[in-house]
C-alpha cells in the first residue's frame, strides 16, 4: 500500500497551481474532522490497483477513482462492502455517496458493479448484474419487491443465482435470464422446490392473465397460475387457441372469455395460449349454418368456415366468433375432421368458449350446473368458476390436443 | 302443476342453454310459451331474443306466423335471420309473407337464410324478380351465387 504523503498535489507543468486531492475536497465538503465522518484514521492511501485511493475516518471512508470520483461509504453499507472485499470485489468503487431512498428510510450506495441497499428492518445487501437490472426495471425498493433480504446467492445447481427481497425473489440463470417471482405463485413454486422442482427456473415475470384477476408466471417446464378463486395451480400442459373473428363478441370481451376459460382449465393443469387473432370479412358466414350441431357431422358452411386456418398448427384449436348460429346456439363444437375448433356467437356466456373447447377436447355434457360441461347452459352455472373433474381432466389431456410443457 | 312464473323461469333457463334441442323445447313449452317468447323477441337481450325466435318457429300454433312475421323486422339482425329460418316451418302464404320481408333485408346473413328457406319451400318462382335483383346488386359472392342459382 502506497501512502500519498501530502494531500496537496503540485502540478509539475504549472508550478504556481496547487490542488487538493479529490478525497480531501470531498472530506472538506462533508465537514472535515468536525463533520459526521469524524477525524482521519489513515492518510490517503493508494488502492492495490495502483489507481484508486482511499482514506478511512472514525465513521466511514472516502474512496476515489479517476473514473468514478470521490464518494463516501459508511455504516452497515460500508461493512457489507468491506465483507465483499472493498473495491477489489465485483462491486468496484462507489459511484455515489450513501443516499436516502425516496421512502426517507432506506439507504443505498451504487457502485461500479452493483449496489448495496440498507433499511433498518432488512439490513444491508448487495444486488448486481442482471438481477440488479431487473430490480431497477421494476422500480428498485419502491417496487413490490421492496428491499433485498440477501446478497446475490448461488443456487444449489451451482449455476443459477438469486436475491430474495421483502416482496419476492429474482432468479437468474444463463439460459433463462432474470425474472421476478412473488406472492402466492412464489410460495407455490417454493413448495414445489424452487428451481430444483420439475418447473425449473422462471421464464417470465408474473403476468396478468387476459386482463382479469388471474396471474401467471412461466417457468422452463410449465407455469404457475393463481386466481382468487382457483388459488395457485401448476400447469404442465397447454392448449393453443387461435381466434378468428367474423363478428366481435358483445356480451363478454375476448379477454373475459379467455380469462374465464383459463381459470377453469387451470384446475386441469392446462395453460391456455391465445396464439393469434385474425379478423375475417366473410359476411355470408356471420350467421353460420351448424345443422344439428352433432360431433362428426358438419354443414357445408362449417367446412368453409373451418377452412380459414392462417397461422394454425396441426394440434391447435380455432374458435370462430360469429353473430349467430343457424339454428341459434351459444356455440357449436362440431368441426371437420383434422380441424379442431368451435363456433361461438357474439352473445355467448362467459363460459361458452371453455365449454365448447371442452367438447373439442372430448368432454360430454353433464347434468350439473356447477360444472363446465353442464348441459343445462353455461349461463345457468352456479358457484363459478365451474368445475372439471378428474376423469374429464384425463380425457382432455389424452385428447392429443393438449401438449406437455 | 307449475304456475306461470315457474314456467317462465323454466323457459328462460331452457333458452340460456348453450346448445338447445328446439323440437324438444317446443314440445315441452308449446303455445303457452308464445306470450313470453314474443316479449323476449322484442326485448333488449339479443341472446334470448334470437333463441326465442327460433323456438317460436318450432311451435305449432296459429299465432306463430304473426310472431315470425313481426320478427322479420326485428332490430337484431340475428333475430331476422331466425325469422328467415322460421319461415320454413310455415305453410304457403304465411311463409311467403315472412319471406317477402326478409328478402328485402340488406344483410347478407338474413338474405342467405331467406334464400335457403325459399329453396327449401320450393318457392323460388314466386320471388324471381326479387332474387334477380339480389343477384345484381349484392356485393357478396356467396349471396349473388345463391340468388343467381334460384332466379334461373
Amino acid at each position: 500500500m502506497k501512502t500519498i504523503e501530502s494531500e496537496l498535489i503540485l502540478e509539475a507543468r504549472s508550478p504556481l497551481h496547487v490542488y487538493l486531492h479529490p478525497i480531501s475536497i470531498k472530506y472538506g465538503a462533508l465537514g472535515g474532522a468536525t463533520g459526521w465522518l469524524g477525524p482521519k484514521l489513515t492518510p490517503i492511501n493508494t488502492c492495490p490497483d495502483g489507481v484508486g485511493a482511499y482514506q478511512h475516518y472514525a465513521n466511514g471512508s472516502i474512496y476515489w477513482h479517476p473514473n468514478s470520483g470521490a464518494h463516501e461509504v459508511h455504516g452497515l453499507i460500508r461493512a457489507r462492502w468491506q465483507s465483499l472485499g472493498w473495491e477489489k470485489s465485483f462491486l468496484g468503487y462507489p459511484l455515489t455517496d450513501e443516499s436516502t431512498c425516496p421512502d426517507g428510510i432506506g439507504r443505498y450506495n451504487h457502485f461500479q458493479g452493483g449496489s448495496i441497499y440498507w433499511s433498518p428492518s432488512t439490513g444491508a445487501w448487495e444486488v448486481h448484474g442482471a438481477i440488479r437490472n431487473k430490480y431497477a426495471a421494476l422500480g428498485w425498493e419502491k417496487s413490490f419487491l421492496g428491499y433485498p433480504l440477501t446478497n446475490e446467492s448461488t443456487c444449489p445447481d451451482g449455476i443459477g443465482r438469486y436475491n430474495h427481497f421483502q416482496g419476492g425473489s429474482i432468479y437468474w440463470s444463463p439460459s433463462t435470464g432474470a425474472w421476478e417471482v412473488h406472492g402466492l405463485i412464489r410460495q407455490h413454486w417454493a413448495s414445489l422446490g424452487w428451481e430444483k422442482s420439475p418447473l425449473g427456473y422462471p421464464l417470465s415475470d408474473e403476468q396478468v392473465v387476459f386482463g382479469g384477476t388471474g396471474r401467471i408466471s412461466h417457468f422452463q417446464r410449465g407455469s404457475i397460475f393463481w386466481s382468487p378463486t382457483a388459488g395457485a395451480r401448476t400447469l404442465r400442459e397447454r392448449v393453443r387457441v387461435h381466434v378468428k373473428c367474423l363478428v366481435a363478441p358483445t356480451s363478454f370481451t375476448l379477454n373475459e372469455q379467455f380469462a374465464a376459460m383459463q381459470e377453469v382449465y387451470a384446475m386441469a393443469g392446462i395453460r391456455i395460449d391465445w396464439a393469434t387473432t385474425e379478423n375475417l370479412n366473410l359476411p355470408a358466414l356471420n350467421d353460420v349454418d351448424v345443422g344439428g350441431c352433432t360431433m362428426g357431422s358438419v354443414s357445408a358452411e362449417q367446412v368453409t368456415l373451418f377452412g380459414n386456418r392462417n397461422f394454425v398448427g396441426a394440434n391447435d384449436l380455432v374458435v370462430y366468433y360469429v353473430r349467430s348460429t343457424v339454428p341459434g346456439y351459444n356455440g357449436c363444437a362440431a368441426h371437420p375432421n383434422g380441424r379442431p375448433g368451435a363456433v361461438v356467437v357474439r352473445t355467448a356466456s362467459r363460459w361458452t368458449l371453455g365449454h365448447e373447447l371442452g367438447h373439442v377436447l372430448g368432454l360430454n355434457h353433464v347434468n350439473d350446473n356447477n360444472r363446465l360441461m353442464t348441459g343445462n347452459g353455461t349461463f345457468n352455472i352456479t358457484n363459478p368458476p365451474p368445475d372439471v373433474i378428474n376423469t374429464e381432466i384425463n380425457t382432455m389431456i389424452a385428447s392429443g390436443l393438449s401438449t406437455p410443457l | 302443476m307449475p304456475n306461470n312464473e315457474q314456467l317462465n323461469e323454466e323457459l328462460i333457463r331452457f333458452l340460456r342453454q348453450d346448445e338447445l334441442d328446439y323440437p324438444a323445447g317446443a314440445a315441452k313449452f308449446g303455445a303457452a310459451a308464445l306470450p313470453l317468447l314474443t316479449e323476449l323477441i322484442n326485448g333488449n337481450d339479443e341472446n334470448l331474443a334470437v333463441k326465442a325466435a327460433y323456438l317460436v318457429g318450432y311451435i305449432n300454433a296459429a299465432e306463430v306466423k304473426d310472431i315470425i312475421t313481426s320478427a322479420a323486422s326485428n332490430k337484431f339482425t340475428a333475430v331476422r335471420v331466425a325469422a328467415a329460418f322460421g319461415a320454413q316451418q310455415l305453410k304457403g302464404a304465411d311463409a311467403s309473407a315472412v319471406l317477402e320481408k326478409v328478402l328485402e333485408d340488406n344483410d347478407p346473413g338474413v338474405l342467405k337464410v331467406a334464400m335457403r328457406s325459399v329453396q327449401s319451400l320450393n318457392l323460388a318462382k314466386n320471388f324471381k324478380t326479387r332474387l334477380s335483383k339480389i343477384a345484381q346488386v349484392q356485393t357478396d359472392d356467396t349471396i349473388r351465387t345463391i340468388a343467381t342459382s334460384l332466379s334461373k
